[in-house]
């Protein structure tokens, strides 16, 4: 039982990771509906950026995490600009391999820049489990990182239902046509959408610095594992982002756990291949109401 | 009265495909008036343009006398041109209420807007019983409502309608055109395309006839019923 509870415990810590980033990718694609493969390695460079400043240079951590977070804006929002627009006015199509693109070239970028050896970033608050019960405990590090997701979840909804800025972002999202004659101005959506994006990522990636090693390619996998956790939650649709992440964790520490540690990742795919025969349209994923 | 709308040999294409080939038009402050034609003659490309929407590739459009031709959506809703786009296009997923906040975006955050919420509700009071139901889940006539009604939220001086009738009972299209006509005495101009013919050449006072991205035909709503072509080609006789 304990085992079990212990797993439980994991699976949400990892899912809320995955859970983040879920966010990121569904955001871009709900709002603007184009798929930015890239942000993982987004993730990536909030995560060394987070290590520059916070054990490289010192920096207090809040300080770290605010420049992180906004030098991985301003990179996104670069990219954004000057390569990721120009091209969507050829074709999303040309957009999508354009992001894959990016993200080894991003990857590359980062190992000329911080160099290809793994370093390791202090865990924020000890190293000492939290004792739940007698067999139960979780690391403080994952504790925050729940934490961390829940602001940020409720922080997104509110924004979104509560701001005239969400409200838009909303609109753009059902229809981008409509907004325009609404008066919203559809680049400035983007630059939001894209900078939520990018904030959620580097945000994730220093805060999960201390439970992977920070390398270069640990964008990669956790990238990957996010875009399953969105599209099985149902692409675009935020809180299918959230339910997508968690599931994706728990499935995977128990599936670690109890059927074979080795094939942690095929249970990733395993699931979402199962979901996507029942459900294409993702778990909470649905067709919009519409009437002619 | 003053001019508030002059289309000068507007021409805009999609892709290799023209369609307008140079449209010029006029619209004087306090009117109705209606822009008729055969489905593909260019009507709704028409609107688009002027509403900043669908880029020309010629001509000029002047608004208030300042030229809007290259001005973006954007800031046309905010210099008060406002456009009911042809097949509703509400924003499903939100509340009517969400909606109509949605028409009131180019407006400063610190505005009251009750009163236009009451002004709406007062020519559309179905709106009023629907305000927390998903703007997906109504009926064809009263997204039609919402839709005129959230491009009201903005304030509009000249309010531009794309088919207004379409898909929608007779009876239905027949109030919609009063709500209209009511809208217009209370100081809207409008510039309306209409497929119904009939209906359109009875609540406005001017008209035009497009055929095939050119203006055939323009004159007095009555002078244009009482013609024999119009009546021939879309009035059925």
């Amino acid at each position: 039982m304990s085992i079990l509870i212990q797993c439980l415990i994991s699976g949400i810590s990892v899912g809320a990771i995955y859970a983040i980033i879920a966010l990121a990718y569904t955001i871009l694609f709900g709002t603007l509906k184009t798929a930015n493969f890239a942000m993982g390695d987004i993730y990536m460079i909030g995560m060394f950026l987070g290590f520059t400043f916070y054990v490289t240079a010192a920096l207090p951590f809040v300080i770290a995490l605010i420049l992180s977070i906004i030098i991985t804006v301003i990179v996104l929002l670069l990219l954004e600009r000057g390569i990721f627009r120009p091209i969507l006015k050829v074709s999303s199509l040309y957009l999508f391999i354009t992001t894959i693109g990016m993200a080894t070239f991003l990857r590359n970028a980062a190992q000329l820049v911080f160099g290809t050896e793994a370093h390791t970033f202090p865990a924020l608050f000890g190293s000492t489990p939290i004792k739940i019960t007698e067999n139960i405990s979780i690391m403080p590090q994952n504790l925050i990182i729940i934490g961390v997701a829940v602001i940020l979840v409720a922080a997104l909804f509110i924004f979104m239902k509560k701001t005239k800025t969400g409200l838009a972002m909303s609109s753009v999202s059902m229809n981008a046509f409509a907004a325009s004659l609404m008066g919203v101005n559809y680049s400035k959506i983007t630059v939001i959408t894209y900078a939520i994006a990018a904030a959620l990522a580097s945000i994730a990636g220093v805060f999960t610095a201390p439970i992977y090693t920070v390398t270069t390619t640990v964008g990669a996998s956790i990238g990957l594992k996010a875009l399953i956790a969105a599209v099985m939650g149902g692409f675009g649709n935020s809180a299918g982002a959230i339910l997508g992440g968690v599931l994706l964790g728990l499935i995977e520490t128990l599936g670690a756990t109890y059927i074979s540690s080795a094939y942690k990742d095929a249970f990733a795919f395993i699931f979402l291949i199962i979901i996507l025969f029942v459900r294409p349209q993702g778990i909470l994923g649905r067709k919009s109401i519409f009437k002619v | 009265m003053s001019v508030i709308l002059k289309v000068d040999n507007v021409k805009a294409h999609y892709g290799s495909i023209e369609a307008l080939k140079g449209v010029s038009l006029e619209v004087q402050e306090g009117e109705i008036v209606t822009v008729i034609g055969a489905n593909g003659a260019g009507k709704s490309t028409l609107m688009k343009c002027i509403a900043g929407v669908m880029p020309k590739s010629d001509g000029t459009i002047s608004y208030h006398g300042t030229d809007i031709t290259r001005t973006g959506s954007d800031k046309i809703v905010k210099m008060g041109i406002a456009l009911v786009p042809e097949g509703r296009q509400i924003f499903s997923e939100l509340s009517v209420m969400e909606n109509l906040k949605m028409g009131a975006y180019t407006r400063s955050r610190k505005e009251d807007l009750s009163s236009d919420y009451d002004l709406i509700f007062g020519i559309f009071p179905r709106l009023k019983e629907r305000l927390s139901q998903k703007g997906g889940s109504l009926s064809g006539g009263e997204q039609q409502m919402l839709a005129v009604g959230r491009a009201l939220m903005s304030r509009p001086k000249l309010l531009l309608i794309d088919e207004l009738s379409m898909g929608l009972a007779p009876v239905l299209v027949e109030s919609l055109f009063e709500a209209i006509a009511n809208i217009n005495k209370s100081g809207t101009t409008i510039l309306l395309v209409e497929q119904d013919a009939n209906l359109a050449l009875q609540f406005s006072d001017r008209a035009y006839v497009i055929e095939t991205g050119t203006v055939a035909l323009s004159g007095s709503s009555k002078e244009l019923a009482n013609d024999d072509k119009v009546r021939e080609i879309y009035l059925g006789g």
